[in-house]
C-alpha cells in the first residue's frame, strides 16, 4: 500500500541545501513555491535575517503555489529537486511534509 | 564619584511573573543597584495583545541595552505557539544556558557542599523543533548538532571555568550510542581543551553522570552538556540544592544575555502572594555580575542566604509559611 490515500496527503515538502550564508533559491522551483527558509529551525527568510550564527544547510519548505497547504504531487517534488540542482545549488536531504487526519505532520519553524 | 547606570530591559513575564518581579525590583531599588529599566511584555498578556509571545519591537529593545531579567512566562499547550523562552534564544542567539548549582545554607537536601556550574549549549540539538510525520505512523525528530555550534559552547565553559578558578570541566555525551552528532559534541571539547592546559578536562555518560549527581554530586565541578541532555541534568542539579524555586539562570550570547528563573509561571498561585522570588532574585544577582556591580550583587545575595539560613521567613515551597512580602522585606532589611 502506497503512503498517500484518503487520510494522508501530500502538501509540501523541505529540501534542506548546503550553501555557505543564506542560499538564493529560486522563489519558484518545479511548480512549487517556496515560503521559508530557516536554519537549525530558526526562520531566516523571509523576512529580515536574525543575526545568527549559520551552519551551511539550510532548510527550505516548498507548497503548492495555488494555495499553502493544498496537495501537491510527488512528480513536483522530484522537479523541485531537479531545479535546485539546475540553480546551482547541492540538496542534501528532503522530508516530504504530509497532512494525516486533517492535522499538519510537521511542524513550524522557529519565527515562522 | 558615582558610577553610571545600567539600563536593562524588564519583562515581568506572567502567573506569578509579575509579583515576584515587584519583589525583586524592590530589593534591587533597596540594595543600591545602578539600574534603569526598559520594560518590555512577553508571554501569555502579549499573546491575547498581539498575537505573539514577544512582539518585534520588545525583541529589539533586549538586543539594544544587551542585557534583560525576565519573569516566567507560560507557553500555551496547542494553538502552535512556539515558547517564548526558545523564541528570544534563538532570535538573539544565546547560545549557552548557565545554571549555578550551590547549596543554600539553611535549606536542607541529602546533599552538602554542592557547587556545580551546567553549562548546556542552547540553540541545536533536538531543540531546532524540526518534526516530521514520515507516514500515519512514524514521527522523527531531527537532532542538529554542527561542529561551530558545539565549539563556541565548549569554548565558553572553559573560559568561565578559568575567569571563575574552577579546576575541572566535564562533557556530558551519549557518544557511545549517538557516535556521530555526541561524537561530534565530544570531539569538539576534545579540541578546545587542548588550549586551556591549566583545566582538567573529563568526559561521562549521560546516564552515568545522573547516577553519579543523585550519589555523589560533590565530586563534579563544571558540566557542559548538549540542548536535551542540559535541559534534563540541570533541573536534576537544581533538586540537588532544594528545588526550581531557589535555581538562578541565565542564557547568554556574545551580543545580549538574559538572565531569569528556571521555574514556570505557576499560575495556580499567581496574585495570592505566595510565590518565592528567590530563583529570579539569584538570576539578577548573576545579572549584576554580569554588569560589574559586584559589590551590589554580593550584598543581596548574603542578604538572601543570611534569611534562608535563619529560616524563619521561608516561602511555602521551602517549608515555611511566610508571604512574597515578608520575605521581600526580610532580604531588604538584611542588606
Amino acid at each position: 500500500m502506497g503512503l498517500l490515500n484518503d487520510n494522508v496527503k501530500l502538501v509540501g515538502c523541505d529540501i534542506f541545501v548546503v550553501n555557505q550564508g543564506l542560499p538564493k533559491i529560486p522563489e519558484t522551483v518545479g511548480g512549487l513555491r517556496l515560503t521559508l527558509i530557516s536554519n537549525r529551525g530558526t526562520k531566516v527568510w523571509p523576512g529580515p535575517t536574525p543575526t545568527i550564527q549559520l551552519t551551511d544547510v539550510h532548510r527550505c519548505r516548498f507548497l503548492n503555489p495555488k494555495g499553502a497547504f493544498l496537495p501537491i504531487t510527488h512528480a513536483e517534488v522530484l522537479s523541485a529537486l531537479g531545479a535546485i540542482e539546475e540553480a546551482g545549488f547541492e540538496w542534501v536531504h528532503v522530508e516530504k511534509l504530509l497532512e494525516i487526519n486533517g492535522s499538519h505532520g510537521f511542524t513550524k519553524a522557529q519565527g515562522e | 564619584m558615582m558610577k553610571s547606570s545600567t539600563k536593562i530591559t524588564l519583562i515581568r513575564g506572567d502567573g506569578i511573573g509579575p509579583e515576584i518581579s515587584d519583589a525583586v525590583m524592590r530589593i534591587l531599588d533597596a540594595s543600591g543597584a545602578r539600574i534603569t529599566y526598559d520594560e518590555v511584555e512577553a508571554g501569555l498578556c502579549c499573546i491575547e495583545k498581539t498575537g505573539q509571545g514577544i512582539t518585534p519591537e520588545g525583541m529589539d529593545l533586549i538586543k539594544r541595552n544587551g542585557v534583560a531579567l525576565k519573569g516566567p512566562t507560560t507557553t500555551p499547550v496547542g494553538g502552535g505557539h512556539k515558547s517564548i523562552n526558545v523564541t528570544i534564544r534563538k532570535a538573539l542567539d544565546l547560545y549557552v544556558n548557565l545554571r549555578p548549582c550551590k547549596s543554600i545554607p539553611g535549606i536542607e537536601t541529602p546533599f552538602k557542599n554542592v557547587d556545580l556550574l551546567i553549562v548546556r549549549e542552547n540553540i541545536e540539538d533536538t531543540y531546532g523543533g524540526i518534526e516530521h510525520m514520515q507516514s500515519a505512523d512514524l514521527a522523527q525528530c531531527l537532532r542538529l548538532i554542527t561542529r561551530s555550534g558545539s565549539l563556541r559552547a565548549a569554548r565558553f565553559a572553559f573560559e568561565t571555568a578559568r575567569k571563575l578558578g574552577r579546576k575541572t570541566v566535564t562533557c556530558v555525551h551519549k557518544a557511545n550510542i549517538m557516535k556521530i552528532t555526541d561524537g561530534l559534541f565530544l570531539q569538539a571539547f576534545r579540541d578546545v581543551a587542548e588550549d586551556y592546559k591549566d583545566i582538567q578536562a573529563t568526559d561521562i555518560i549521560v546516564d552515568n553522570c545522573c547516577m553519579q549527581l543523585v550519589s555523589k554530586p560533590q565530586q563534579f565541578d563544571v558540566l557542559l552538556l548538549p540542548n536535551l541532555f542540559g535541559d534534563i541534568v540541570s533541573d536534576l542539579c537544581a533538586g540537588l540544592i532544594g528545588g526550581l524555586g531557589i535555581a538562578a539562570g541565565a542564557n547568554i550570547g556574545a551580543q545580549s544575555a538574559v538572565f531569569e528563573a528556571v521555574h514556570g509561571s505557576a499560575p495556580d498561585i499567581a496574585g495570592k502572594g505566595l510565590a518565592n522570588p528567590t530563583a529570579m532574585l539569584l538570576s539578577a544577582v548573576s545579572m549584576l555580575r554580569h554588569i560589574e556591580q559586584l559589590d551590589v550583587a554580593d550584598r543581596i545575595e548574603n542578604s538572601v542566604f543570611k534569611v534562608l539560613q535563619e529560616g524563619k521567613l521561608k516561602t511555602r515551597d521551602l517549608g515555611g509559611r511566610a508571604s512574597t512580602d515578608d520575605y521581600t522585606r526580610a532580604v531588604i532589611a538584611n542588606l
